[in-house]
């Protein structure tokens, strides 16, 4: 495929994933939020939300203290924060414009009827269903729209979509982890009941990975056993590590893995995952954001960048 | 006079005020004389029994299914709320097999004359030294490009893709207003208007068997891997767009991906070792055959317009050598510009040894003392339009026209008439439509797409233009022009 396709669908997919991973995100600490102990600390659960999916400082002085209302209009109906819902699933559209001649109809007619509905969003249309039923309703049409793009051939096009999925998803649960933990771990036992222990839950939510949780480990929440989970849950789509097993597996399909440089440094980060031990996972966590980082610049300069030969 | 002003077969009286002509006038392809025509008569009983508020429903879900898949053109200074629909009629027009053997065979003769035109200018020019069109009309007009000359093409084959536009007079009487033979648009619509009409009123298609147009893409892929150079066993195909801000990019995508070929932009191309080649995310691919919808000007900056960003440096040289090929070629334009236009009869004669099957519109070239001093005289009955214009533009309605504007307009063709040519108002035929609240006859015109490869073919079906607004005559979707899906009924 060309290359300057293969970037339009590399970010296709990033755009994607991440606008159903905000939507997730904020639904997570929405329903925190209205937890009887919110009302006597309400920053608290947009804490990791501001963290992870803002810029703290530029929030802090546009937006003011993190509210439901402040967090709901930067994150979902900006049009000048790149990464608010409304900006992803345009950047999603246009990249998809851009190569629809390669996608199956239905992936684009669900890409290009999510923007006619989204580009609708304001802070009007917002406060007339209320902010979870657009939180439900981007997980359900990002949701579509996958169905429709795993209705592909399994070739280049296929692979780079999932390269982007894995790469921003790697890079979700870390800046997650890596914002989240800290907190988490200055309690050692919650309480079932708690708000620290529905700290973890919502951790595992914005993940969606609460389900995994409790079926992979058939016990109550335990902060090792969720660490384990979201960091190298063997089962689970959604953890760092399968994640980053899966750059790896996209890229071999893509370039051929010997001597390249980034498929050495994936095989690195994976294996430093599989054997690290559980005490020091949290600082693994770190490292590995770092790592997702510099893996995704290089991606884009090595293999998504048009060149001569 | 020229002989073939005589033949002017248009009864048109001279209108005797500056209004527009009379729409009774108007050929209506539905309701002949005689009543309504056998092959209207399934959809007419229908019209008869809709009501505006059904047919309205069903041109907002037409309206909603365009929208969803796309189906639009950008208007410049692109914010993608910007993207506009064409507006669709949900009345199709019908043709009778009988009248478009006529109109088919009409338009393929046209483009093989116009091919066998285009290969001699750049070769041999018989046609010229035999006198039946004057040298310096050809090799002195500016679309003539000496970097076509001696150079053999596959099969000969100039025109792969032409559009003819063609209108109609009555009932037996079709006039070619315009050959397309650069960068013709529009066939997508023709596809994708079938493909809403299927949706909306699947019980039409069930009355009357509509021959089927869907095949197009396939017919075209098959041609241009026909036309790969010489030795090239799988040739790689390419469609060349100039990027999805071009307002016809949708018809780009469109046929890349219904023909399963690269779309691509000058940038992902290059020239190296006498080939040309893409940048493929594995690596650099060769380039056999490009359908390429950027102008000549644009094509390769090393050769043509310097500042263009739409083409490939050095994309002539290889072309020249036989080493890629392109569809269309380059260099058309001297035989679908409106000075040449006007031979495309003799050209018919002279090549093929055939009647021309369709007409050309008749035309007075005010470069001749005579013809403009008619013309001049004739002002507010004929419509006048600069040589080398086009999109409308520049161009004098005589009968929509004020007494002051037709006095302009005297000034500017006195001050180089040879610039100018002069054609009588048509009346164009006219199909139902639905317009606004009710349904009336509007005028509509043709276009055909003409492939030509191995062989020269025509899928049954055109992309018909109609003009939405009462009495307007122009067509163009930027001047409040629609489009209809086009039937030809299948009588096998």
């Amino acid at each position: 495929m060309l290359s300057r396709l293969a970037v339009h669908c590399f970010w296709l997919s990033r755009y994607l994933e991440r606008a159903e991973n905000t939507a997730r995100l904020l639904a997570a600490a929405n329903a925190q939020a209205l937890a009887p102990e919110a009302s006597s600390n309400s920053q608290r659960p947009w804490r990791v939300v501001v963290a992870v999916a803002t810029d703290p400082h530029r929030f802090g002085s546009e937006f003011g203290p993190a509210t439901a209302e402040s967090i709901a209009a930067h994150l979902l109906v900006d049009r000048d924060n790149p990464s608010s819902v409304v900006s992803c699933l345009r950047a999603v559209r246009e990249n998809a414009r851009s190569v629809r001649h390669l996608l199956n109809v239905e992936s684009w007619e669900a890409v290009n009827s999510t923007w006619l509905e989204a580009r609708e969003f304001a802070g009007a249309v917002l406060e007339q269903r209320g902010l979870d039923h657009w939180l439900g309703w981007t997980r359900q049409r990002c949701q579509w729209i996958k169905g429709a793009l795993d209705d592909q051939l399994r070739d280049e096009l296929y692979a780079v979509l999932m390269l982007g999925q894995a790469l921003e998803r790697a890079d979700f649960i870390s800046r997650m982890l890596v914002a989240a933990l800290p907190a988490l771990l200055s309690e050692p036992n919650p309480e079932p009941g708690t708000f620290a222990h529905r700290d973890w839950e919502a951790l595992l939510a914005a993940a969606g990975m609460v389900d995994a949780y409790y079926r992979t480990t058939s016990q109550p929440l335990r902060p090792d056993l969720a660490m384990d989970l979201l960091i190298r849950g063997t089962t689970s789509t959604r953890s760092l590590l399968s994640n980053v097993e899966r750059l790896a597996s996209s890229l071999a399909a893509l370039v051929a893995s010997v001597g390249n440089d980034t498929a050495s440094a994936i095989a690195a980060l994976a294996e430093e995952l599989k054997t690290c031990t559980t005490s020091d996972l949290p600082s693994a966590a770190g490292r590995a954001l770092t790592r997702i980082n510099a893996i995704g610049a290089a991606l884009q300069r090595e293999h998504f960048m048009p060149s001569d030969r | 006079m020229n002989t073939d002003l005589q033949q002017q077969p248009v009864a048109a009286e001279p209108p005797t005020s500056s209004r527009p002509a009379k729409r009774s006038r108007a050929y209506n392809e539905m309701r002949g004389p005689t009543g309504v025509s056998p092959a209207y008569r399934p959809l007419a009983e229908f019209l008869r029994s809709a009501d505006a508020s059904s047919l309205e429903h069903k041109r907002t879900e037409a309206d909603a299914l365009f929208r969803r898949r796309g189906i639009t053109f950008n208007v410049y200074g692109d914010e993608s709320g910007e993207e506009r629909l064409i507006p669709f009629d949900v009345i199709p027009r019908i043709l009778t097999a009988q009248e478009w053997s006529v109109v088919s065979a009409g338009c393929c003769q046209r483009v093989r004359a116009l091919n066998r035109f285009l290969d001699d200018i750049y070769h041999d020019q018989e046609i010229l030294k035999a006198g039946v069109i004057p040298r310096d009309e050809i090799v002195n007009n500016v679309l003539f490009r000496k970097e076509m000359v001696g150079l053999d093409l596959p099969n000969k084959v100039h025109a792969h893709i032409a559009g003819i536009d063609v209108v109609r007079v009555s009932g037996d009487q079709w006039y070619v207003l315009e050959d397309n033979l650069r960068t013709p648009s529009g066939v997508s619509y023709m596809i994708e208007n079938r493909v809403a009409m299927r949706r909306l009123f699947p019980d039409f298609f069930r009355r009357q068997r509509v021959a089927t147009i869907d095949h197009y893409p396939e017919i075209l892929l098959s041609n241009l891997r026909a036309c790969a150079p010489a030795g090239i066993e799988y040739p790689t195909v390419v469609v060349l767009t100039p990027g999805p801000a071009n307002s016809a990019f949708f018809e780009h995508a469109f046929l890349a991906q219904r023909m399963g070929v690269s779309l691509v932009e000058g940038q992902d191309l290059f020239v190296d070792d006498g080939h040309v080649w893409m940048r493929d995310l594995r690596g650099r691919r060769q380039v056999d055959v490009i359908y390429r919808r950027v102008d000549d000007e644009f094509l390769d900056p090393t050769v043509f317009r310097p500042d263009s960003l739409l083409g490939v440096a050095g994309l002539m040289e290889v072309y020249r050598a036989g080493k890629v090929n392109l569809a269309n070629a380059v260099g058309n334009g001297v035989a679908d510009d409106k000075a040449t236009y006007l031979y495309v009869p003799q050209m018919i004669e002279f090549y093929l040894g055939e009647k021309p099957i369709l007409s050309n519109v008749p035309t007075w070239r005010l470069g001749r003392p005579d013809e403009l001093a008619y013309v001049l005289e004739h002002l507010a009955d004929l419509v006048v339009k600069e040589v080398h214009g086009s999109g409308g533009y520049g161009m004098l309605v005589g009968p929509a026209s004020t007494l002051a504007e037709r006095e302009a307009y005297r000034e500017r063709i006195l001050s180089d008439p040879s610039d100018f040519i002069a054609q009588p108002t048509l009346a164009l035929s006219t199909c139902p439509t639905f317009s606004a609240q009710d349904i009336a006859p509007r005028h509509v015109d043709l276009r055909p797409y003409v492939l030509t490869g191995p062989a020269c073919t025509l899928v049954p079906g055109a992309l018909t233009r109609v003009a939405l607004k009462e009495g307007s005559l122009v067509v163009n979707s930027s001047q409040g022009g629609g489009t209809k899906d086009t039937w030809v009924l299948d009588d096998q």
